[in-house]
């Protein structure tokens, strides 16, 4: 009954540590919350997530938007019952996002296959290799992004 | 620490019921380090998902899992639910419980006897197997199949249960094979043989499983009490109510004793449920396609499933996005795995139930960086290709 407040205090502390690199927020119900931020924030909303609120990283979704990628983090707050996924953008041309492997480890593997699908580079992620392709894939091919 | 031999497993291995392979490093008979390449079983269904209608995924994602074939379809239509705002009737949502429980049975069951089987307990195996053969028969009744039953459909279920026929067969069934299930939790738990060639193995430690962020029975053998059907009640659960089961030590003996004391939860919350299951409708046609976003989380035997569904008005989803919990769990071999005995290494492997069908819609390889000279799979595939280049 109190997750309404719990995405208050969520919010609140994500605002407070991101300053102007905190956008916009959006609930579609109480167990729901997109949270929008630019895409330099994204390390430290992980630290708050992970250290501060215990949150578990349940996935990373990409959606190719012609011009950009959206690229949704899923985190689930499970005593709260919450998911809160963290939204942000990044543009198609040279596709670039922080990894958080070092953070969370659990990104390891959803970080790599964005990557490989999507064409999105995750700047220092410790094992960017071939992933889900063959060795003899085309190094500059994606099989989810769309062409154009 | 030196490593004297490196040994394959996989990707085709009698050991293994479905293709991975696995690189053991070893130092005598003490495993130094693993490194886990999947990608055998990849199809693409992310890709095809986003190429049909809404109306067909169900069936699609039907097929990512030939075990939990209930639990892809029933998240699908949460997260498209979810995105286009429409409320499930009751009587369906109390359908999907029980038919997600019955599975969680006999998924449970279909993993005790593998690892039975893994330990060399063969009477054990086929005790197990024994009695998930009535829960499958209750699904070819209810449904036709004895799996993938298609029950799922946008806005509730596709068949109705009977409410005397299908009651009377499923109580009856159950109270069958509970007494057998507390035996056979008393077969792994009191005999010492078995007791000792799965205690204090393959530990993963609650701080270990809450980085690696593992989900399902493998999360609550190591301490972590997470459940989607507690902490985010999904179907009925809200009102048939879970006793989630949650050990602490982590190890194999762990994570069976939890399986099999959800299995026995499993048969209370049936019971429940068929008692209070209410009359209607048992789906409700979507009268429009709304733009928006879904998230469908459902626990499947294994943990937490997720699709996240980006509808953009048209009857083809956007992205389809699908995270099966094999996924998390399949990462947290290699720290359990390591240092423990080469015999041992199977059955560690086989005690998290990875469900290589659900991980591999898309493919993975995980090297150990640290090593990364030790680790030659490019050089490993390129040879295979030499070899069969004529094929």
């Amino acid at each position: 009954m109190h997750t309404l407040s719990h995405i208050a205090l969520l919010v609140e502390k994500l605002r407070s540590v991101l300053g102007d690199r905190f956008q916009r927020y959006s609930t579609i119900n109480e167990r729901r919350a997109y949270v929008y931020i630019r895409k330099e924030g994204i390390r430290d909303c992980v630290r708050v997530l992970f250290d501060q609120f215990g949150a578990r990283l349940s996935t990373i979704s990409a959606v190719d938007r012609n011009f950009k990628f959206d690229v949704l983090y899923h985190f689930t707050l499970d005593q709260e019952g919450l998911v809160a996924s963290v939204c942000l953008s990044t543009p198609k041309q040279a596709a670039s996002l922080d990894s958080v492997t070092d953070i969370l480890p659990a990104a390891n593997w959803i970080e790599r296959e964005v990557q490989e699908l999507f064409g999105i580079k995750f700047v220092g992620h410790p094992s960017p290799g071939k992933l889900l392709t063959s060795d003899d894939w085309p190094e500059d091919e994606y099989p989810l992004r769309r062409i154009g | 620490m030196s490593i004297e031999a490196t040994l394959p497993i996989g990707p085709y291995h009698p050991a293994l019921k479905e293709p991975e392979f696995f690189k053991l490093f070893l130092d005598g008979e003490k495993i130094v380090d693993v490194a886990i390449r999947l990608g055998y079983t990849h199809r693409g269904i992310e890709y095809l998902a986003q190429r049909k209608t809404y109306n067909e995924i169900p069936f699609l994602v039907e097929r990512i899992c030939g075990i939990c074939s209930n639990v892809h379809p029933m998240c699908f239509c949460q997260a498209v639910e979810e995105a286009w705002g429409i409320q499930v009737p009751d009587r369906a949502r109390y359908i999907r419980t029980i038919v997600g429980e019955l599975e969680r049975i006999h998924s449970h069951l279909l993993w005790a006897g593998v690892a039975a089987h893994i330990i060399g307990y063969d009477t054990l195996f086929m005790h197990f197997w024994k009695h998930r053969e009535p829960v499958c028969e209750i699904f070819e009744v209810l449904t036709g199949n004895r799996q993938n039953y298609a029950m799922n459909c946008i806005g509730g279920v596709r068949r109705d249960i009977d409410p005397t026929k299908h009651k009377a067969l499923i109580l009856e069934t159950l109270s069958q094979i509970r007494p057998s299930l507390v035996r056979l939790e008393k077969a792994v738990t009191e005999d010492p043989v078995v007791r000792a060639r799965i205690e204090n193995i393959g530990v993963l430690s609650k701080d270990q499983a809450r980085k690696l962020c593992v989900v399902g029975p493998v999360a609550r053998a190591s301490g972590l009490a997470i459940d989607v059907r507690k902490d985010e009640p999904y179907a009925a659960y809200k009102e048939v109510g879970v006793d989630v089961k949650v050990l602490t030590e982590g190890d194999v003996l762990s994570r069976t004793l939890v399986r099999l004391l959800e299995a026995l939860e499993s048969i209370e919350i049936i019971r429940r449920a068929l008692d209070a299951i209410p009359q209607g409708p048992i789906r409700l046609e979507p009268k429009q396609i709304v733009p928006g976003d879904g998230i469908g989380k459902v626990e499947a035997p294994r943990g937490e499933d997720i699709h996240y569904v980006r509808s953009n008005g048209t009857d083809i989803p956007e992205r389809v996005k699908i995270r099966a919990p094999s996924y998390m769990n399949v990462p947290s071999i290699a720290p359990q795995i390591k240092g423990a005995s080469l015999a041992d290494a199977s059955l560690i492997i086989a005690a998290v139930d990875p469900c290589f069908c659900c991980t591999e819609r898309i493919a993975i390889v995980d090297v150990k960086t640290k090593r990364e000279s030790s680790v030659d799979f490019e050089s490993l595939a390129r040879s295979w290709r030499r070899k069969n280049k004529h094929r």
